[in-house]
């Protein structure tokens, strides 16, 4: 049984800002939605520093941009009824031009 | 957490290159009607301005190095990776204005320089590197974890198809559409 995943409202306001194609965009949800909701325990790594508690990291060279890779981290938290992982924070860089 | 920040520069490093810049203008300043050393101190100038050219190659690599980092899940701390990164763009720009002010003593003797134009373009470069690095960095704390359990208690949180059309700036059913269009796509 996947995982629901919810997001903050300034989560998604951030990936709004990050100037994503559309293929990237479906991207990152597929593999938020899919991905991450029915395998938490494999994806999610633990940090200490500076907050305890999981991330979700992938990168990804942009098939339509052979030049363009993309770095994508996001901070995820159980919820209480251990049913939802709730997207606290975002992250994003781009690098253009390998 | 990666090494090898700006040249490796110590602080104390970054201090000797200061008094360099200091010696500098003050030799500026003695040989100001010295035709024969004002060549000389063209050369020095112009070889301080060479060395700066390279300083937005170097902060890229260091760039590169926490991206890398970042593609192999090795970054325990992005905290930590990003002060770090931050201090080396610090000290590039303190470097890089160190040697407007040699520039600047040096254009006041009356001397031309062609490429004190291109030194300013570098710092603006730099200041420009740095903001786009930093624009969308995950500055990950511990009181967002709390924010996020707060706002799912709360009901504040999107499902994630609200939030990516959100996102996008459409609507649930049109977001919808660009995704099965978009599955489409990869798998024709």
């Amino acid at each position: 049984m996947p995982y629901r995943v919810v997001l903050r409202p300034s989560v998604a306001k951030a990936i709004s800002q990050w100037g994503l194609s559309d293929f990237m965009l479906v991207e990152v949800y597929i593999r938020l939605r899919e991905q991450l909701a029915a395998d938490p325990t494999r994806l999610l790594m633990r940090l200490t520093e500076p907050f305890d508690g999981m991330v979700y990291g992938f990168h990804m060279i942009d098939p339509e941009n052979r030049l363009c890779e993309h770095f994508f981290v996001f901070q995820v938290v159980f919820s209480q009824d251990e049913q939802t992982l709730i997207v606290a924070k975002a992250g994003y860089e781009r690098r253009e031009g390998l | 957490m990666p090494t090898g920040i700006l040249f490796g520069l110590p602080q104390g490093q970054l201090e000797a290159f200061e008094e360099a810049l200091a010696v500098g203008k003050e030799e500026i300043e003695l040989t100001a009607k010295d035709e024969r050393k004002k060549a000389r101190l063209a050369n020095d100038v112009k070889g301080f301005l060479a060395l700066c050219r390279e300083i937005p190659r170097v902060l890229r690599r260091e760039c590169d190095s926490v991206l890398d980092l970042m593609a192999a899940g090795g970054i325990e701390d992005y905290g930590a990776t990003g002060l770090e990164l931050r201090r080396s763009f610090a000290k590039a720009i303190e470097i890089l204005n160190g040697v407007q002010e040699l520039v600047q003593t040096y254009l006041s003797t009356g001397s031309s320089l062609a490429e004190a134009n291109a030194h300013v373009e570098v710092i603006e470069g730099v200041k420009q590197q740095e903001y786009e690095f930093f624009a969308h960095w995950p500055d990950f704390r511990q009181e967002d974890i709390e924010g996020a359990l707060s706002d799912f208690q709360h009901g504040d949180c999107l499902e994630i198809d609200e939030a990516f059309a959100q996102a996008k700036g459409i609507s649930k059913d049109k977001w919808s559409v660009l995704v099965e269009r978009e599955i489409k796509r990869r798998n024709s």
